[in-house]
């Protein structure tokens, strides 16, 4: 067997093992109740995080929680969620992936249920937004009926992968969900994905690159549902730079543009 | 080994891959995120602290929700749990099985060993755990 066919084995197997390690971390399958331990960490995490965006003062804001090790790319944050104010308390909505699958749906949560996920520390990021975006954003959140429904769904779309291309519409990841909504209730003009990335592209909005070899995208590619590159530029993808939206690029991207206020981190 | 570390790191997930639909619809496959949480207490006498450990008089899966009836060891004092989610029905519990109640953020955690199996709210002020997929 020549070198390459032997790299290509391997890194194939290395995908069914990667997709082995999802199952067995539990991230969306597991069938297995969660502990005491987690749940009360998850909970007290949550309550830590109401209790701030209340002395924030803020009816809404992005909430980011540190799911997975990302350090090694310079991330801190891997998920954030719309944190509402409603008439039951805080609320979240956010975009979850199905169960590694290529399909994702948008889920309204209460704050618990967004630390359950055994995260791999208990810390969480709130940028609350500013008074004139939350105005425009509350409404789709805190109304209940068919049109605010349409509103806030408008620009979700199905497919998924968790690298998705920020100037792309084949797929959408969750935190690019959320940005592309914060785009469409805060721009003028925005009436689809399209528009929406054209007006965060004029509002300076950059995704976070990092670099993947040609042999762990096709080794993901082939065993993870849920990661698709198809949707990156060839030149990119060929060059391994691979770009998509960030928790942490989001909230700074929300600060820098002044639609959010400084972040707080709470632990 | 550039690519192991990716490959590993990957297993681990970075983005947004999160936990996804409990409960009742297309994706109830996914059971991994929403506790089973108690929509209604019916206790036959007044219980300021649930605390304690309580044994499973008898379960009822007929209709839509799961159905415990819990009998506390310490005073006799009995509940009845009606669990909302789908995972509930899967997690049988037996009749005879003793469960542990803690206090926890906004109410209390049913556990039997170290496996949470229902969340019981009792803040009026602020639901803490619900899990909806919001559709068009």
């Amino acid at each position: 067997m020549s070198a390459g066919l032997r790299c290509m084995r391997a890194g194939l197997i290395l995908g069914w093992l990667m997709a082995c390690s999802l199952a067995w971390a539990g991230q969306t399958c597991e069938l297995t109740p969660p502990t005491v331990a987690t749940v009360t960490q998850g909970l007290n995490l949550a309550a830590r995080t109401v209790a701030a965006l209340e002395r924030s003062g803020a009816r809404v804001a992005v909430v980011a929680r540190a799911g997975q090790d990302l350090d090694r790319y310079g991330i801190r944050y891997s998920h954030v969620g719309l944190f509402y104010r409603g008439a039951d308390g805080w609320r979240v909505v956010h975009k979850l992936n199905a169960c590694g699958s290529a399909e994702a749906g948008v889920y309204l949560q209460g704050p618990g249920d967004f630390f359950l996920d055994q995260p791999r520390d208990y810390v969480a990021a709130i940028v609350a937004l500013k008074p004139s975006a939350q105005d425009r954003v509350l409404p789709w959140l805190e109304r209940n009926d068919a049109a605010a429904r349409r509103q806030l769904l408008a620009l979700h779309h199905r497919p998924y992968s968790m690298v998705a291309y920020p100037w792309a519409d084949t797929f959408q990841q969750s935190n690019q969900w959320v940005l592309e909504s914060l785009a469409a209730a805060l721009g003028d003009g925005v009436h689809d994905r399209r528009t929406a990335q054209a007006w965060l592209q004029g509002q300076g909005f950059e995704p976070t690159e990092v670099r993947l070899s040609t042999l762990t995208r096709l080794g993901a590619r082939v065993s993870m549902a849920h990661v698709s590159f198809d949707d990156h530029p060839m030149g990119l993808r060929m060059a391994g730079r691979i770009r998509t939206v960030t928790a942490d690029g989001l909230m700074r991207w929300l600060v820098a543009r002044d639609v959010g206020q400084p972040m707080i981190e709470v632990r | 080994m550039k690519w192991m570390s990716w490959a590993i790191s990957m297993a681990l997930c970075w983005s947004a891959h999160a936990h996804a639909a409990n409960g009742t619809g297309p994706s109830a496959a996914s059971a991994g995120s929403s506790l089973p949480v108690a929509v209604s207490v019916v206790a036959g006498a007044t219980v300021s602290v649930a605390a304690g450990h309580w044994t499973v008089e008898a379960v009822d899966l007929s209709g839509q929700a799961a159905v415990w009836v819990l009998r506390r060891g310490v005073d006799g004092v009995r509940l009845s749990l009606n669990v909302s989610q789908a995972g509930a029905r899967a997690l049988s519990v037996p009749v005879g099985a003793t469960l542990t109640a803690s206090a926890v953020v906004g109410g209390w955690l049913l556990s039997q060993g170290e496996q949470v199996v229902a969340y019981v709210p009792t803040d009026t002020r602020q639901v803490w755990l619900h899990h909806e997929e919001l559709v068009r």
